[in-house]
C-alpha cells in the first residue's frame, strides 16, 4: 500500500500540516514485502500558488499512484478528485508526527473524512 | 463645457459609509448622473435611491467542457491554466468551475479539439432610473458564486459612454473587484473613519490606488470618534480630506430608515457639491 501525508517537513519525524493543498511537502511511504518501507518526500510545487491549491496539489500525489491520503483537512475541489479515484481521506491532526499519523492509520485510530453534499 | 468624469468612492475596511457618501454625493449632484452599484455580492445603494428597474440581463463566464471520446489526456489544458481549474487525473479531465476566471487558454491550447466552452450564469446586471433622474446600474453575484470581478467588468461595459458624471460604489478592501471597481475611473474617494482599523485599511487602498495611478482624496466618517491619526497620515502623505461627517445618532438612525444623508442634514448638499468642485480641481490638477 502507498499512501500520501502532508506534512511540514521531508521525514518521518516531521509534523503533519493540517492544511492540504498548502502543505509543503507530502511524505509517501510505501509498504515494501518483508515490513520493509520506503519513504520518499514530494515538493508541493502548488504550495504558494494564488488559487486552485487543492487541485493541483491532488492532480501531483495521485501521480503517484497513492490509495490513501492522510491530512488535517483536505477541500471539495481536492477530495472530489480522491473521490473519483476511489483514493480514501483520513484525517490527523498537526501536533501529530507524520511517523505517528502513520502507525494511528495503521491500527484503525484515524476517522475516514465523507462530505455531506446538499 | 467638462470633460466627463468618472468617480469612484471606495474604502478599505468596510461599513465606513461608502454608500452613505455616493448615494448622498449623487443627490447633491446635477439630474442624470450615472450610478454603478459595483458591491455585487451585497449591493443595497438601490434602497436609498429606489430605482424603477427597466432592464435585466443575466451575465457569466464561458467555461470548459471536455469530449472524453476525442479527449488524450495530453495535460495541456492543465499546464496552461492559471488557476488548476482544469484537472487530468489519469486518463480523466476533471473542471472545477468554481476555479474558472473564463480566459479560454485551455480550449486554445487543446490540440485534440477536445475542449467546448459554454457560458455558465453567475449573476445579472439590472438597469433602471431612480430619483433625480439618475441612471442607475446594479451588479448582483449570485449567491454561492465565489467570482465577483466578471459582474463588475460587465457592469461597466453595460455604462452608458454619454454620460457626463459617473459615480461608482465599490465593495469594500483592496482585492480584484475593488481593482476593477477603481480601474479606469478619474479619481477614488477614500471613505474611513478614525480609528486603528479605519488607518490600517486606509493605507492598504492609498497603496492600492497610487498603485493604478488614480488620484485620491479622503472622506473621514464618524469624524469624532477617534483620535487624529488618519488626519495625520493625510497630511502627511498629501491626501486631501474632502469631507468630514461627525458621529451623529440621527445620522445612523434616518439611514437605518432608508433615508440618505441628504435626506437628513439638507445642509450636506453644498458640502457635497464642494467635495465635487474640488474633485473636478484636483481631476485638473491631476492632468496636466
Amino acid at each position: 500500500m502507498k499512501i500520501a501525508i502532508s506534512s511540514t517537513g521531508e521525514t518521518l519525524a516531521s509534523k503533519v500540516d493540517p492544511r492540504f493543498g498548502r502543505a509543503p511537502y507530502f511524505v509517501i511511504v510505501e509498504e515494501r514485502p518483508e515490513d520493509c518501507l520506503k519513504i520518499d518526500a514530494l515538493k508541493n510545487t502548488a504550495a504558494d500558488a494564488a488559487m486552485g491549491a487543492g487541485t493541483d496539489a491532488a492532480q501531483q500525489v495521485v501521480r503517484e499512484r497513492i490509495e490513501a491520503v492522510i491530512s488535517g483537512a483536505v477541500g471539495p475541489n481536492a477530495f472530489e478528485i480522491f473521490e473519483k479515484l476511489g483514493v480514501e481521506v483520513f484525517l490527523a491532526r498537526g501536533d501529530m508526527s507524520v511517523k505517528e499519523a502513520y502507525e494511528q492509520f495503521k491500527q484503525g485510530a484515524l476517522q475516514r473524512m465523507r462530505i455531506k453534499r446538499l | 463645457m467638462d470633460t466627463p468624469i468618472t468617480i469612484t468612492i471606495a474604502s478599505g475596511k468596510g461599513g465606513t459609509g461608502k454608500t452613505l457618501v455616493a448615494t448622498s454625493l449623487v443627490l447633491s449632484l446635477p439630474e442624470g448622473v450615472q450610478y454603478l452599484d459595483c458591491d455585487v455580492e451585497a449591493p443595497n445603494a438601490h434602497i436609498f435611491l429606489q430605482p424603477q428597474w427597466e432592464e435585466e440581463l443575466k451575465t457569466g463566464l464561458v467555461v470548459p467542457r471536455v469530449e472524453a471520446a476525442v479527449c488524450t489526456a495530453c495535460g495541456e489544458c492543465n499546464r496552461v491554466c492559471e488557476f488548476k481549474a482544469i484537472v487530468v487525473i489519469v486518463d480523466k479531465v476533471l473542471v472545477f468551475d468554481e476555479l474558472c476566471h473564463g480566459c479560454g487558454a485551455c480550449s486554445y491550447i487543446c490540440p485534440s479539439d477536445a475542449i467546448t466552452e459554454i457560458e455558465k450564469a453567475i449573476g445579472i446586471i439590472r438597469k433602471g432610473r431612480a430619483r433625480n433622474g439618475i441612471r442607475f446600474l446594479q451588479g448582483l453575484l449570485n449567491i454561492g458564486e465565489p467570482m465577483a470581478t466578471p459582474i463588475i467588468r460587465r457592469l461597466k461595459k453595460e455604462a452608458a459612454t454619454n454620460a457626463r458624471i459617473t459615480l461608482r460604489d465599490a465593495p469594500p478592501g483592496t482585492s480584484c473587484p475593488v481593482i476593477e471597481s477603481v480601474e479606469g475611473s478619474d479619481f477614488t474617494i477614500l471613505v474611513t473613519e478614525p480609528t486603528p482599523f479605519g488607518l490600517n485599511d486606509l493605507k492598504l487602498a492609498v497603496g492600492m490606488g497610487r498603485e493604478l495611478h488614480v488620484p485620491m482624496g479622503v472622506i473621514i466618517n464618524r469624524a469624532d470618534a477617534g483620535d487624529d491619526r488618519v488626519h495625520r497620515y493625510c497630511g502627511k502623505e498629501g491626501l486631501p480630506i474632502l469631507l468630514e461627517i461627525p458621529l451623529k445618532r440621527e445620522i445612523a438612525q434616518g439611514y437605518a430608515d432608508g433615508q440618505t444623508l441628504i435626506d437628513i442634514l439638507p445642509e450636506y448638499r453644498d458640502r457635497f457639491q464642494g467635495v465635487f468642485a474640488r474633485i473636478q480641481e484636483e481631476v485638473r490638477h491631476a492632468g496636466k
